[in-house]
């Protein structure tokens, strides 16, 4: 992008012109007065492109090697013996590979793990009274604790410990066929992960 | 069998879905850009054309350019946020440059009509800077930012082992939580329950130490690609396709610590580390209007499709822990359930469509400049947030993407709400010489918010103009309003920030005529 802007800049700069130097700078904002158009001879065009045209038929009349230049009859690169392209007429190459020889026949693609920056859905009804739809999914909460909390104080931390109990959501039930209770949209269901299982450290004599 | 299709699941990528409510208004809620002339107006140059913010803004503009201009801009902005997290305050500077738009106008006289012209334009320039530090820590009695992952390991209902894998359906958060013991199941009478190291510390009615520093880099860019008409000077019109590049960058840290005396409460301290990058192109379109009833007045209509954007997201995150009873300190990679590679995802985003009204009062239309006296100009311009939508990059969806988007998509539209913005200016000439003041007001996106979130531009500015080239500077002071959540739980309150941030704009812009 800063790239674009440096080319941009130099344009403007080399674009300076003469035109306006000497007098007031137009502001269209306000009104400007159209540039005068000038008409060009276009005749003068179509006779230039006539005389090389006709000068080419000549060339390619005494000597066949000018005939290439003539871009409507392309070279026939099929009779190219070094030619591992994809053209049509390739049966008549005896050399003929069906891909470039420097391509490659197949794409591998190295594994990645694509989860990311998903979030608990539900959460965000927390704030929201018209998004019901998930208040089915923790009916021990109640609309009192509802909302946002910028401050400690004694009220905050029995709403904490009435309203919430850890049986009702936080039991570790795993299922073997790790079907989704995420209802509310925000929770994975990703198949069972299919990578090496990598071990945790011992936590230390607990 | 099962071999095969392991093998198949390591050799293709699957299609990801990921993406949070918050992506929606980053790419909807900024304040307007551009030219040096066009901010010190307060942005309101919808009616009135002749800057080539008129690429961005309403294309019709475009169509009063009679003569070709090529013009830069870049600026210079001084930040400093004041943030409230539960009662403490703290003051973040940070300093970044600012690009604004860039381009060429050329304007194509009609060889049949001198009347009627039209004008091509291409400009470049940065629709948003994200460039930004959030700094905030305080006292928490109520609730632990690693509540989350324990939500969301509770909510996965999957083995540990599920999670604790090179190839994790939870690689980011659950993982590295479960790996460094930041979370873990516990007995609890009869049932084995999931619980965060530092919810022993809130149990015993101690308070957590927090503290997040958010640093965002980047910004999003638009090209574009302008052709419009001007009838007479009664009617114009014109038409610009845009192409937004985007290229975001953030990186959070949060901590999080016992402030007990107790050494042997089992937690100490954790601190998350949080590293993505969104990347990606898009496509837009501006249509509009501007008519001339009479002389002096012009009225502007505009609308700016949803932008579509095609976005690629890449994503790495660390936890060291620190715990007590016994004491250890673990650490956690998620390049460890990432196969060592940062994750990548590909998806697709709309922002919202946007219409914009305005007019304005321009003091002798004439092309003699030292009659020209002045405007005064106004823009008042909706953008609904709400329609903000993702979507799968996958031409097959799965079931599960199709639900997560859906959800997501309601949430956006839950918690978001169209907003109007409002832009008031004008400009006194001096023959060569132009002082402008402006203002500008951005409602809240917001639908439910702890705090009135809006933002406020005031700004000044001279201008100069003469011998083919112009040169215009502007001071703009943005004064921004609104909150950061640093985690949500499902069943508690969230805590949030209050974010108050002054930003000075120092904005400068040269061009020729030609």
């Amino acid at each position: 992008m800063k790239n674009i802007l440096l080319l941009l800049s130099v344009i403007t700069l080399a674009s300076c012109s003469a035109v306006y130097q000497s007098g007031q700078t137009p502001d269209d904002l306000y009104y400007s007065k159209p540039r005068e158009m000038v008409v060009k001879n276009s005749n003068r065009y179509e006779k230039i492109d006539n005389v090389y045209e006709e000068r080419q038929i000549r060339m390619a009349a005494y000597d066949y090697r000018w005939r290439s230049l003539d871009d409507r009859y392309d070279y026939n690169y099929a009779y190219n013996p070094y030619n591992y392209g994809y053209n049509y007429g390739y049966y008549y190459n005896p050399y003929f590979l069906p891909y470039p020889v420097y391509g490659q026949s197949a794409v591998f693609v190295n594994p990645k793990n694509t989860t990311i920056r998903k979030t608990n859905l539900a959460s965000y009804s927390n704030t929201v009274s018209s998004y019901t739809t998930s208040k089915s999914l923790n009916s021990s909460r109640t609309t009192s604790v509802r909302g946002y909390s910028n401050s400690n104080n004694n009220t905050y931390q029995t709403q904490r410990y009435d309203t919430r109990t850890y049986n009702e959501n936080r039991t570790y039930t795993p299922s073997n066929n790790n079907s989704s209770n995420n209802s509310g949209g925000g929770g994975s269901s990703a198949p069972a992960s299919t990578g090496t299982s990598v071990a945790r450290p011992p936590r230390g004599g607990q | 069998m099962h071999k095969i299709l392991t093998i198949a699941t390591l050799f293709f990528v699957t299609h990801a879905y990921a993406q949070v409510p918050e992506d929606a208004i980053r790419f909807s809620w900024y304040p307007q850009n551009g030219t040096a002339r066009t901010l010190a107006i307060g942005g309101a140059i919808g009616s009135l054309g002749g800057d080539i913010t008129s690429n961005f803004v309403n294309p019709a503009g475009i169509g009063f350019y009679k003569t070709n201009e090529a013009t830069i801009s870049g600026g210079y902005v001084f930040k400093k946020a004041n943030t409230n997290y539960r009662g403490n305050t703290l003051n973040e500077k940070s300093n970044q440059f600012n690009f604004a738009p860039a381009g060429l106008v050329i304007a194509v006289p009609n060889r049949f009509d001198n009347k009627k012209t039209n004008a091509f334009s291409f400009a470049v320039t940065q629709t948003a800077n994200f460039n930004n530090v959030t700094h905030f820590k305080g006292l928490n009695n109520f609730s632990s930012f690693s509540e989350q992952f324990a939500e969301e390991f509770a909510r996965l209902n999957t083995s540990i082992d599920n999670v604790l894998n090179t190839n994790s359906i939870s690689p980011y958060t659950s993982a590295p939580a479960l790996y460094t013991y930041l979370i873990d199941t516990v007995r609890n009478g009869n049932n084995l329950i999931i619980k965060a190291a530092p919810e022993y510390i809130l149990e015993a009615g101690q308070a957590l130490q927090q503290e997040m520093i958010k640093t965002t880099k980047g910004g999003l860019y638009e090209l574009g690609f302008t052709y419009a008409g001007n009838d007479g000077d009664k009617l114009l019109w014109g038409i610009s396709v845009g192409i937004p590049i985007v290229n975001f960058e953030s990186n959070t840290v949060f901590s999080e610590s016992d402030t007990s005396s107790n050494s042997s409460n089992r937690f100490k301290s954790f601190t998350f580390t949080d590293n993505f990058t969104t990347k990606g192109a898009g496509l837009n379109a501006k249509l509009g209007l501007i008519y001339r009833p009479k002389e002096y007045i012009r009225l502007g209509l505009a609308v700016h499709t949803p932008t579509y954007m095609s976005l690629t997201d890449s994503r790495q995150s660390s936890l060291k822990t620190e715990l007590e009873n016994p004491i250890a300190t673990f650490n956690a990679s998620s390049d460890l359930f990432t196969e060592g590679k940062r994750g990548i995802a590909r998806y697709m985003q709309s922002s919202p469509l946007k219409v914009i009204a305005s007019g304005s009062y321009v003091f002798r239309e004439v092309e003699d400049v030292t009659k020209q006296r002045g405007f005064v100009s106004a823009d008042i311009e909706y953008v609904n947030h709400r329609g903000g939508r993702f979507n799968s990059d996958a031409e097959q969806p799965t079931v599960d993407e199709q639900t997560y988007y859906k959800g997501l998509n309601n949430v956006v539209k839950d918690i978001y709400k169209g907003n109007v913005n409002f832009k008031l200016g004008g400009e006194i000439k001096f023959n060569t010489i132009m002082g402008r003041l402006g203002f500008g007001y951005y409602g809240s996106p917001y639908k439910d918010a702890p705090v009135k979130a809006n933002r406020v531009t005031m700004s000044g500015g001279l201008g100069y103009r003469n011998k083919g080239f112009f040169v215009d500077l502007t001071y703009t002071h943005l004064v921004s309003k609104d909150f950061n959540v640093p985690y949500r739980l499902q069943n508690l309150q969230n805590v949030y920030a209050d974010i108050r941030q002054q930003s000075n704009n120092i904005m400068a812009t040269v061009g020729v005529k030609f």
